[in-house]
């Protein structure tokens, strides 16, 4: 015990302290928005059980590395930056195990009626998907999804673009 | 309502699961218990590695000690005052052995080279048509002045060259160092122009035998440490030096 004790000692105290904030503020992000995390889980996968599973996943990896997180204040985007590449990730892992393309987890009747829009959204790339759900989807401003990407706000721009040139779409960027 | 629309709805309108946010919170709990685990068995590992190292370091001089092989029998080995070294220029040629003073350097390195004496004045080959005198070159305060292999600082040399001849060399060193780059070296982009590199304080120069000029950069300054100290060669159409002897 004695060993353990002086071990913890060890531990810097201050940084302590800032873990337990950043476990704060990351835990009510999470509990506050798991719905928006879920609606972007379930985009890319259209599956509950999965879209649950990376959610869980996520909120684990979050937590466990909150001390990877420079500033609280950053803390939603962070998040969801872990949430999508937790889905491309189960994506990419899906289509390492099956041999044929994934299709639509929907009766077979219903995909006679997929409209030619929504086979182009899901044969968008990972990241090109991204910024079409969470700029129209999730209704996030533009800063906001290049700090979740990772890119810079002119690269999230010239990217939505395309990718609305792409589907053919008319839309306010 | 268009297809876009409909979309939207659709997605917006997904069923969150019941359970989800009960998950959410064990989840959290079991991540936060996770990682405490996992701290103290890295603090703990840390520890033990800490005092291994620590022990076999009061240890062996210990055992040396106690073994007698330390007292005795060692040979007193002298350093060598002067130090010889050989520059790469970079485009496979290896400079002329001779006396290395790093002026930036607080080393016990002997300056071999004898005071300035009227049979070893250089005179420089202007390349513009600015008036020079034959100029003596002067001691650093370390007793280098940059001939024959003895380093001095850049700034000594920048006194003698017209501003010409400082930006012809400074291009010299960029072109050389673009070209170094296209063969897959490693050179920190800060330094592209290297007008500011030439110009550090602690940045050396030397004057091989050949007469030809060549330029020093402390290892780190413009490239990563682990490619040591690095040269530039300047040709004689930049900078011509030559020796009267």
């Amino acid at each position: 015990m004695k060993l353990f004790a002086g071990e913890l000692r060890l531990i810097n105290a201050k940084g302590d302290r800032a873990l337990k904030t950043k476990d704060a503020v990351i835990s009510e992000i999470l509990t506050t928005n798991y719905a928006m995390f879920y609606r972007i889980a379930f985009g890319y996968v259209h599956s509950e059980a999965d879209a649950l599973d990376i959610v869980q996943e996520s909120a684990y990896k979050a937590i466990y590395h909150a001390g990877k997180l420079k500033k609280t204040e950053f803390a939603r985007t962070w998040i969801c930056r872990i949430v999508i590449n937790e889905a491309i990730s189960f994506l990419r892992k899906q289509k390492k195990e099956f041999a044929e393309p994934i299709d639509w987890d929907i009766p077979v009747q219903e995909a006679e009626d997929m409209t030619d829009l929504y086979k182009a959204v899901e044969n968008l790339k990972p990241e090109e998907r991204t910024i079409i759900i969470l700029r129209y989807f999730e209704d996030m401003k533009l800063e906001e999804i290049a700090e979740v990407c990772g890119e810079s706000l002119s690269t999230v721009k010239s990217r939505l673009y395309r990718t609305l040139k792409k589907l053919k779409l008319d839309l306010e960027v | 309502m268009t297809e876009w629309e409909q979309m939207k709805k659709e997605y917006r309108d997904v069923q969150i699961p019941a359970s989800g946010p009960h998950q959410m919170l064990e989840t959290i709990a079991k991540a936060k218990r996770d990682r405490r685990s996992s701290r103290i068995k890295q603090a703990v590992s840390y520890s033990t590695v800490v005092a291994a190292v620590l022990l076999v370091v009061l240890l062996i001089p210990g055992i040396v000690l106690f073994s007698g092989g330390f007292a005795s029998g060692r040979e007193e080995v002298s350093m060598k005052s002067d130090m010889n070294c050989t520059a790469s220029t970079g485009s496979g040629q290896e400079s002329t052995k001779g006396s290395y003073n790093n002026a930036g350097n607080t080393g016990d390195y002997a300056n071999s080279m004898s005071p300035v004496t009227s049979q070893n004045k250089v005179t420089v080959d202007s390349n513009d048509e600015a008036e020079y005198g034959v100029p003596e070159f002067s001691m650093n305060d370390n007793g280098s002045n940059g001939i024959g292999g003895t380093a001095a600082l850049v700034k000594d040399l920048f006194s003698w060259l017209s501003e010409a001849q400082q930006n012809a060399l400074c291009e010299e060193i960029s072109r050389q160092l673009e070209e170094r780059r296209q063969q897959g070296e490693t050179y920190y982009t800060a330094y592209d122009t290297l007008t500011e590199a030439v110009l550090l304080e602690g940045q050396s120069y030397y004057i091989r035998e050949d007469g030809l000029l060549v330029i020093l950069y402390a290892a780190g300054i413009i490239a990563p440490e682990s490619q040591g100290e690095i040269s530039f060669v300047i040709p004689k159409e930049i900078i011509n030096v030559e020796e009267k002897r």
